[in-house]
């Protein structure tokens, strides 16, 4: 059976897709949409939207053991299950078995992935933030990592036409820290929450608790893709949304690059490598493995964009060896595989709220609040203690039955216990920026490969003082907050966190002004390959403390518009 | 699956907009365990028998189905033969081992099978009281894991998902803030 989709195979393309997550996705849109015959490269099977959710409209008791992880996939997945929430049978078709996809680690690194057409596009949490100057300028002020050769301005323009096409909800604020989106209707806070945002807000000038910003649609407005309609509040997004409600590269943007008639899809697809010329100092294309039959193809292209993630694309520069580059395409700086960054989390704090037993709300929200961050954004808010800050996500409801369920001990009481809505609770849980730092980074182990004969990833990173210093203040604060919403039981918490475990993995080939530095340029070409592009969270100079998906999508339409121009040129 | 599907047909049949718990007792015994005849997976068949009285002692029937009327002892059975560890079934057998041996102490009865639910229900006036060192730490804190997975069995089967909960698989809509008894009755969502 052909493994291309949408069209026949080619001779040559224009330009190659490596990856259709939610960076791969919005490359092959703005490839295609701007007429160039484009191959998406997949290392994993063929799904589409809706028909591959075998899941998605499943209760518990649909589920063998309501659910719960099999024996097998505890076996398999032992490190995706470190999230502790992905692994459980509605959602575990989507993550890769660790035993034939390994990495090691000589310090703890938990590498969450999906490999399938449409990558994490499909699991991801769906919060979507723009970066502000505050951002891009911090590592050229402070003198950490590179200075981002990109300011806000930049990229403002892209960040509107993404969301124009994915549909954010949130609320305006004009806050510096935090610039809006082009919003949809908010997903509102209910009953405690909004008391908890007046009380809050009353007692800090510096604090605003917002719904969260998330790439839902919520009103009747019709937004691109396959058949998209609004959010039906069920909560089971991970599982893949068979209403389009949420975006994914299977709902959005590959169903409009498909229409266009120029994406030929190839599932079952590893790169390995990019083929480097060094004639004409260009890329000619990448060679693949089937990861099925293990065959080996070489596919050829005029320009090549990598979005198979930070660590993916990264590898296949390490591997990608020649004379030119003995140490990986693009890797004069030595930059390439440090720096890895991600959001340090599990450290906030949790309380009870009372007086609010009659009320209650209707649908599962798959969305909380946010706080945006309020620390070393100028004057009063500077911090000796710790560089740049954090936000706060999470939210209130209705649900802890463990005090009724104690009183009632056992019998019909303990049945009227567990009907019960129970105890509202409220929980703010900081999401911090991690610095860059050049010791923290992966390898590849030549000594360790995988059934394709590639070499495994080895992580070697782990977060600093910096962050440390900051947890205590991320910790504090949501406290001093939920003791001024009048919150009980308040419990403070920070747990063992790892790199990685934020699902934010990035920095690996950073953009910078200078090639002994920096691996990218500002347009997100190697900078010694001026036809290879990397959009995926490669590139990101510095992590800022909030989700970084939306960055990456606009970063990838803007890094595309640009090769068509450069091709245009004959410039690449 | 096919139960429910069958169940909306017969709704529609009788003109109901969802079939009533009359009908799904009725219907109850097609796709479910005959509890008789049930060979637990993991406990033995005496342990089984003990553990159908047990979970309806800490549930039991009130206008809403008891625990073992909804199959919680088999649910539970299964969970732990096809989804626990070596290590984790380890750890459950330690804490029945002494929650039973405790049981069978404080009523005086000789085996698990004989053990009446008037017995249970003593035990358990003294296993979730107040807490004495008379007795085994091991027992009581079994007890609690006990009463916790029977409560999240219950709340998982689609009886009690779908009958007694409020039951709304696809919402539609978002109410950020109304009155309980409105919007549910005073009952939880079902997940």
């Amino acid at each position: 059976m052909s493994k291309f989709y949408f069209n026949e195979e080619q001779e040559s393309y224009d330009a190659i897709v490596v990856g259709s997550g939610i960076s791969g996705g919005w490359a092959a849109k703005e490839l295609c949409e701007n007429g160039l015959k484009t191959l998406v490269l997949e290392r994993g099977p063929m799904k589409k939207h809706r028909e591959d959710y075998p899941t998605a409209n499943l209760d518990k008791w649909d589920m063998p053991n309501g659910g719960r992880p099999t024996l097998e996939s505890q076996e398999r997945q032992q490190k995706q299950a470190r999230t502790g929430y992905t692994t459980g049978f509605a959602s575990s078709h989507w993550f890769v078995d660790d035993i034939k996809h390994p990495y090691s680690e000589d310090k703890r690194f938990d590498w969450m992935r999906g490999y399938h057409v449409g990558g994490r596009s499909i699991m991801w949490g769906r919060q979507v933030y723009r970066h502000s100057d505050i951002d891009f300028e911090a590592n050229g002020r402070e003198g950490i990592g590179v200075d981002w050769p990109v300011r806000y301005k930049d990229i403002a323009p892209w960040y509107s036409k993404v969301e124009k096409f994915i549909s954010v909800s949130g609320e305006a604020l004009n806050l510096p820290q935090l610039p809006d989106s082009e919003f949809e209707p908010a997903m509102p806070l209910n009953c405690v929450e909004q008391d908890i945002r007046e009380r809050v807000e009353a007692a800090f000038e510096d604090r605003v608790v917002t719904s969260g910003r998330v790439a839902h649609i919520t009103s009747d407005k019709k937004f691109d893709g396959d058949g998209r309609i609004r959010c039906q509040y069920r909560n089971r997004c991970v599982r893949g949304c068979p209403f389009g409600a949420y975006f994914s590269s299977l709902s959005s943007t590959l169903p409009v690059a498909e229409r266009t008639g120029n994406l030929i899809l190839r599932a079952d697809s590893i790169v390995s490598e990019v083929i480097y010329d060094a004639d004409t100092q260009k890329a000619t294309g990448v060679k693949v493995i089937d990861a099925e039959t293990k065959e080996e193809f070489v596919f050829k292209a005029k320009v090549i964009f990598l979005c198979a993630s930070a660590i993916g694309s990264t590898s296949i520069l390490m591997n990608s060896r020649s004379d030119r580059f003995p140490n990986g395409l693009g890797n004069d700086s030595g930059q390439l595989g440090r720096n890895i960054m991600d959001h340090h989390f599990l450290v906030g704090a949790a309380g009870t709220f009372e007086g609010y037993e009659d009320k209650y709300y209707k649908g599962r929200r798959p969305n909380g609040w946010y706080v945006p961050r309020f620390r070393n954004i100028g004057g009063n808010t500077n911090m000796k203690e710790f560089k740049r800050g954090y936000g706060y996500q999470g939210g209130g409801g209705r649900g802890d039955i463990s005090e009724l369920v104690a009183e009632a001990k056992y019998g019909s009481q303990l049945k009227d216990a567990i009907l019960d809505p129970g105890k509202w609770t409220a929980n703010f849980l900081a999401f911090g920026e991690v610095l860059p730092n050049e010791d923290n980074r992966f390898v590849l182990d030549y000594d360790n490969l995988d059934q394709w004969g590639l070499p495994t990833a080895r992580f070697n990173a782990e977060i600093g003082e910096n962050e440390y210093a900051m947890r205590k203040d991320m910790q504090d604060q949501a406290v001093k907050m939920l003791e001024v919403a009048g919150a009980k039981n308040i419990t403070p918490y920070d747990r063992p966190y790892a790199l990685g475990l934020g699902i934010h993995e990035m920095g690996t080939a950073r953009m910078g002004r200078d090639p002994k530095t920096s691996v990218l340029n500002g347009n997100n070409q190697v900078h010694s390959c001026k036809n290879v592009y990397v959009t995926d969270g490669s590139f990101m100079a510095s992590a800022a403390c909030v989700n970084p998906s939306l960055t990456y999508m606009a970063f990838t339409a803007r890094a595309a518009n640009h090769a068509v121009s450069e091709l245009k040129n004959g410039n690449i | 699956m096919e139960r429910r599907i069958a169940l909306k047909n017969i709704g529609k049949a009788f003109g109901f907009a969802v079939a009533t718990p009359t009908v799904i007792s009725i219907l109850e015994s097609c796709g479910s365990v005959d509890t008789a005849s049930w060979t637990p997976a993991y406990f033995s068949a005496e342990e089984g028998s003990f553990l159908t009285k047990a979970v309806d002692v800490l549930l039991p029937k009130t206008d809403t189905p008891s625990a073992s009327e909804v199959n919680v002892h088999v649910f539970m059975d299964k969970l732990i033969a096809e989804t626990y560890n070596e290590e984790a079934k380890a750890r459950v057998r330690k804490g029945f081992d002494a929650f039973t041996a405790t049981i069978l102490s404080i009523s005086g009865s000789s085996s698990l099978s004989s053990v009446s639910e008037a017995q249970i229900d003593a035990a358990y006036q003294v296993l979730y009281g107040e807490r004495t060192d008379a007795l085994d730490a091991e027992a009581y804190g079994f007890a609690g894991q006990f009463r916790g997975m029977v409560i999240d069995a219950y709340k998982s089967t689609e009886y009690v998902g779908e009958n007694v909960l409020a039951y709304l698989p696809v919402p539609g809509e978002y109410i950020a803030c109304d009155d309980l008894d409105t919007l549910t009755g005073g009952v939880a969502w079902a997940e």
